[in-house]
């Protein structure tokens, strides 16, 4: 085990009340049996439609949420063993950044207030290092005397920020933190993480929808599909030669800024299942030109197709790979 | 004052604006929500109104349909012109009448729109029985042939579902089908896509496209995602802080950005211009406040390209080609810039 960050056959099931229509208890299997290495220093990219698990798995690795299978691992430690105190310390290294800055800060609390908070909770309070932490971010004495309503979301955001690095975190997941910003604030925010993550050594899990941000900041790229991670692998291997159906899938929908979709028809097909009861063997076989009788049988493995990229899918050697869909 | 009358002609449009501009006014605060915005939509045509956040598409949109809140709203000069009809001049009665018959409007939370507590099927009958004397009978065929035409699955038996009981996508196609279940000649689709996943919103993008060729209906496409423009939109209108900077063919825009503002949007996206791990171009700054009236270039306090003329009162729009206009005063400038971006580099 090198990785910084480890998942070991990681899952979360939800249980939901029976309905009132009538059958019984349900439940969604949030997030399946994810294995996952992430190096120090790494940025691991987390892409999949919204209810394939990514905040699922993000709340898993962040202790906010028991698995009901499989253990998190970071920097050899496993937190499901600690309690109290020692738990309490060891949280300080692994701090997340949400999707909605605005939302996500006390709105009573000035930044100033609001940065200062999470050291003051470690007995560390200290102007200087609000100060300190604010220049890191850009921030300046105008932004940190002012209520989060008062301020743009990339600025609220950047105040996420610097909550996130306070403590010195060596991890550092990061739930969508652009998706709610336009495009012209995006590219500052993708910018400071960027610069934050080379100056203070951190590795970080990057979830997004949005594939051109993944492509543009992760070195890795792991894909979700209703809970599991279909395809893994290095960034640029996985977006200029995707190999399961769904990658390519999520690839061509992507809106390109190219004339590249210009009047072609994107080749997507039918609808997400249910994540209650998903389809057997391959939960992408339902919407797969590939599907064939092992796929409704036989759950396709995470193996190496083109180490280190992996892929689940039975028939990942038979498919053409010849499709050129560059998107990074 | 400026105004900015002036823009690509349309033969036939069949909507018309001009000079177009709206304030909001507050107890002690007025909003200059909407600058001299003209531009024209001609049959059958696809042409996407983009930019950021509190641009001003939505007003623009809330204007034409004449769907502005009735206090502190104010239009201060301008008209809208429908096949030649004023719809700023027409009242609040006869724009009832409009809506939903002669311009259909989706949105980006489909939800906003349905009633949960009828089905779907009703809900498109009752729209149609709004508009024309129709048996329920008839209506409900009428639902149901809408249904298909926007490719919902086993429609008949979706007639019946609530709107609850669909997808997001599917929701999306309801309302379309809702939409356009009149026949009218525009449709204005506000960020239509915004809240799908990539997946379904290249669905719905097709079924946008492909009934444009069907049935040649004329849309404006209300998005923020330049990707999305590219896709589908024939011609591209790009607004920044209440004014409409840039428009002309999609082709020729993006083969050609003309205005700083398109220039720095083009610039900061990755994925496609920036190697991974590399800076992106930001745009520094952020959007202006609109509490005052602006004389200069809106963008100029964050463009690149900007000079002392940018801040004096601004010059008519130019043409640089046919259809494409632009008000950057160095636009010139902006075009050899961009020569060596991917994304003009694609297109040319
Ligand atoms: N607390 C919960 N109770 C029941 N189901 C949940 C809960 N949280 C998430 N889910 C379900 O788990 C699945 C994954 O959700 P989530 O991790 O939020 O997806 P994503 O972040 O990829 O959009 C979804 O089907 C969602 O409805
Ligand atoms: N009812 C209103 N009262 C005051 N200001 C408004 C109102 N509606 C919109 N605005 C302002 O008008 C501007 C344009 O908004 P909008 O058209 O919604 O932008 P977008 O381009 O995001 O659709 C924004 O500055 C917004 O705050
Ligand atoms: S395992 Fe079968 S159904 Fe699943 S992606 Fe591969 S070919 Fe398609
Ligand atoms: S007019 Fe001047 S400030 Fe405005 S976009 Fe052009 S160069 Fe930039
Ligand atoms: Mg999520
Ligand atoms: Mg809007």
């Amino acid at each position: 085990m090198t990785g910084y960050l480890v998942l070991e056959n990681v899952g979360k099931t939800y249980t939901l009340k029976p309905s009132k229509i009538g059958g019984g208890v349900r439940h969604v299997h949030a997030v399946d049996g994810v294995n996952l290495e992430v190096a120090r220093g790494e940025t691991l990219g987390l892409v999949g439609e919204s209810g394939c698990g990514k905040s699922t798995l993000a709340k898993l690795i962040m202790h906010l949420e028991a698995p009901t299978g499989g253990r998190v691992v970071i920097d050899g430690v496993d937190h499901s063993r600690l309690r109290g105190p020692a738990l309490k310390q060891a949280r300080r290294n692994f701090q997340m950044i949400f999707q909605d800055p605005q939302a996500s800060l006390n709105p009573r609390m000035k930044a100033r207030a609001i940065i200062g908070e999470i050291l003051g909770n470690y007995g560390k309070a200290s102007s200087q290092r609000v100060d300190e932490l604010a220049a890191l971010v850009g921030l300046s004495d105008f932004h940190l005397d002012r209520y989060p309503h008062q301020l743009s979301g990339g600025q609220c955001q950047r105040i996420g920020i610097a909550r996130a690095i306070a403590l010195n975190p060596g991890l550092i997941i990061a739930d969508e933190p652009v998706s709610a910003l336009d495009v012209s604030i995006q590219a500052q925010i993708l910018n400071l993480i960027g610069r934050l993550r080379e100056q203070l050594d951190l590795t970080l899990v990057f979830i997004s929808h949005d594939l051109s941000v993944v492509s543009h900041v992760a070195d890795r790229v792991a894909v979700m599909y209703l809970g599991r991670i279909v395809e893994i692998g290095r960034t640029e291997s996985l977006f200029r030669n995707p190999r399961h159906p769904y990658t390519r899938m999520l690839l061509e929908a992507v809106p390109k800024p190219t004339p590249a979709k210009r009047h072609a028809r994107a080749a997507v097909s039918g609808e997400l299942p249910s994540p209650i009861d998903p389809p057997s063997g391959c939960h992408f076989r339902t919407r797969c030109a590939f599907a064939g009788d092992d796929c409704a049988s036989k759950v396709p493995e995470l193996r190496p197709v083109d180490s280190p990229h992996m892929v689940a899918c039975h028939k990942a050697e038979t498919i053409a790979s010849s499709l050129n869909m560059n998107v990074a | 004052m400026i105004d900015m009358t002036s823009h690509p002609p349309v033969a036939d449009p069949v909507l018309d604006v001009n000079n177009l501009s709206l304030e909001f006014a507050d107890r002690d605060k007025v909003t200059y929500a909407l600058d001299a915005v003209s531009f024209s939509v001609g049959e059958g045509e696809i042409v996407s109104l983009v930019g950021e956040s509190g641009c001003g598409k939505s007003v623009t949109a809330m204007t034409i349909m004449g769907l502005l809140p009735k206090h502190g709203a104010r239009v201060t000069s301008g008209s809208a012109l429908l096949r030649g009809r004023d719809l700023l001049q027409t009242s609040e009665r006869e724009m009832r009448r409009i809506r939903g018959d002669r311009i259909g409007m989706i949105f980006q939370d489909p939800m906003t729109s349905l009633n949960p507590v009828h089905t779907v099927g009703m809900q498109i009958s009752e729209t149609i029985r709004k508009h024309r004397r129709v048996s329920r009978g008839a209506a409900e065929k009428r639902a149901l042939e809408m249904l298909d035409l926007v490719r919902i699955p086993d429609a008949a038996s979706r007639l019946g579902a609530y709107p609850h009981e669909l997808s997001g996508g599917m929701r999306q196609r309801v309302m379309i089908a809702m939409a356009l279940a009149c026949d009218p000649e525009l449709l204005i689709a506000d960020e239509p896509t915004t809240a799908l996943d990539v997946t379904v919103q290249a669905q719905v993008l097709d079924l946008i496209a492909d009934l444009r060729r069907d049935i040649g209906m004329s849309v404006i496409l209300i998005t923020h995602d330049l990707g999305v423009v590219a896709g589908v939109a024939d011609r591209m209108m790009v607004m920044y802080a209440g004014r409409i900077v840039e428009q002309g063919p999609t082709e020729k825009l993006f083969a050609d950005p003309a205005h700083g503002y398109t220039a720095g949007l083009m610039r900061s996206l990755p994925g496609v211009n920036a190697r991974m791990r590399d800076e992106l171009r930001e745009i520094p700054g952020s959007v202006p406040r609109l509490d005052r009236k602006i004389e200069g270039c809106v963008f100029a306090p964050r463009c690149e390209f900007s000079s002392e003329v940018c801040l004096a009162p601004l010059p008519q729009a130019q043409e640089r080609a046919q259809g494409h206009w632009t008000r950057c005063i160095h636009a010139s400038a902006v075009c050899e810039a961009m020569s060596d971006n991917d994304i003009v580099r694609a297109w040319a």
